[in-house]
């Protein structure tokens, strides 16, 4: 989206007017997704993450200072939400990951969606990489975080650091690292396919 | 440890990557090719599409949000002040009565001197504290209803709401931003 209709969009929305958030919405909303189900590796909660960062954009816009670049400020949010939502879960426990396989290859996830298959489930099917999400599972919470937020929203490293609160060298080891971690994961899954 | 073993200045590399800080030394120039190499990779393994479906679904939402009237948020101070006011007049109302009641007479002289008036005061006093009680029920049970209203409206997702815009606003806050990132940078 061009700077200017960006402006008008984030004004039109500041004024109140459905169109300005709808266009917000469409601007962002799947860059917004991807970061959440890349941060969570749950659709169901990527789209519940979703509504909840657009409602928090209907409440807070009107104090968004127009001066700061509206991306960097509507991850922020973004990333805010994830951290809570990941703190959450950690204090309350989970007895498995989805994506876990049992020992007769089948896994929760494929449960689940069989069970309750929206819609779409075929069209995030399509485009899931699986071997992604299962590598990106073996990284700790916030290397994750640093990593997805760093390639959907663009930030800098030192915003994602001043996000993540901490230092900015720890930030950038963190996704160098968590990005080694992954090829080296999916370099492995490609050779056991082989 | 040689220099060559040394563990690379991140933060020196960081600052390089968001396009401002000191020249990078070979090594540390390799990590951040390195690492730019490793972004494009993740680019490409990332690919960001919601379906369309979902995009609708949240829209809607959002669009509810926009046409539902805004319920008038009242901060934490004005529910303590309301709940400590609503406390401090049941105690008011309490001594109020307490203190307002005729002094009550020693029954042995009363029926010393007149058993009609003896009966008459014995059939009257529980008459009147019925009617003192009545009235301080009544009262009170307008102060609790007040005082549960307070409560629903504010429980704890008002409190919450409360905190986590000071919170939000904190961070969004670029003075905050600045302040906080000095500090760890």
């Amino acid at each position: 989206m061009e700077p200017s209709e960006l402006q008008a969009c984030v004004r039109s929305a500041k004024a109140g007017r459905q169109e300005g958030y709808q266009a917000l919405l469409a601007a962002y909303g799947q860059r917004l997704f991807g970061y959440f189900y890349r941060a969570t590796g749950d659709r169901h909660e990527a789209e519940d993450l979703l509504g909840e960062v657009m409602l928090r954009l209907v409440r807070t816009l009107s104090r968004y200072d127009e001066r700061g670049r509206f991306e960097q400020w509507l991850f922020r949010i973004a990333a805010n939400i994830v951290r809570d939502r990941i703190r959450r879960r950690k204090s309350t426990p989970t007895p498995a990951s989805l994506s876990a396989e049992s020992p007769e290859g089948s896994n929760l996830m494929d449960t689940v969606a069989d069970r309750d298959r929206p819609v779409d489930a075929d069209i995030v099917a399509k485009e899931t990489n699986v071997g992604l999400m299962a590598a990106l599972e073996t990284l700790d919470a916030t290397t994750r975080q640093m990593i997805v937020l760093r390639h959907f929203s663009g930030m800098s490293f030192a915003e994602i650091a001043s996000v993540m609160e901490c230092p900015l060298g720890t930030a950038l080891a963190k996704v160098h690292r968590g990005i080694k971690t992954l090829r080296k994961t999916l370099e492995r899954q490609e050779t056991q396919t082989d | 440890m040689t220099s060559t073993e040394r563990q690379p200045d991140w933060e020196k590399i960081a600052q390089s990557l968001d396009g401002s800080g000191e020249p990078l030394s070979p090594a540390e120039a390799k990590v951040a090719e390195q690492t730019r190499d490793d972004l494009a990779w993740l680019g490409e393994q990332m690919p960001a599409k919601a379906p369309h479906e979902v995009l609708l679904r949240v829209g809607a939402k959002m669009s509810d949000a926009l046409a539902a009237p805004a319920r008038p948020k009242r901060s934490i101070r004005t529910l303590l002040l309301g709940s400590t006011a609503a406390a401090a007049a049941v105690a008011a109302i309490v001594l109020t009565i307490l203190m307002g009641r005729p002094p009550a007479q020693t029954p042995t002289v009363v029926a010393l001197t007149d058993e009609e008036a003896v009966a008459a005061f014995v059939a009257d006093e529980p008459n009147a504290i019925d009617i003192q009680m009545d009235l301080l029920d009544e009262q009170v049970a307008t102060l609790a209803a007040d005082l549960e209203l307070e409560s629903a409206i504010s429980s704890l997702d008002l409190e919450m709401d409360a905190v986590g815009e000071q919170i939000e606003n904190f961070w969004l806050d670029p003075l905050a931003t600045e302040l906080v990132g000095d500090t760890e940078l």
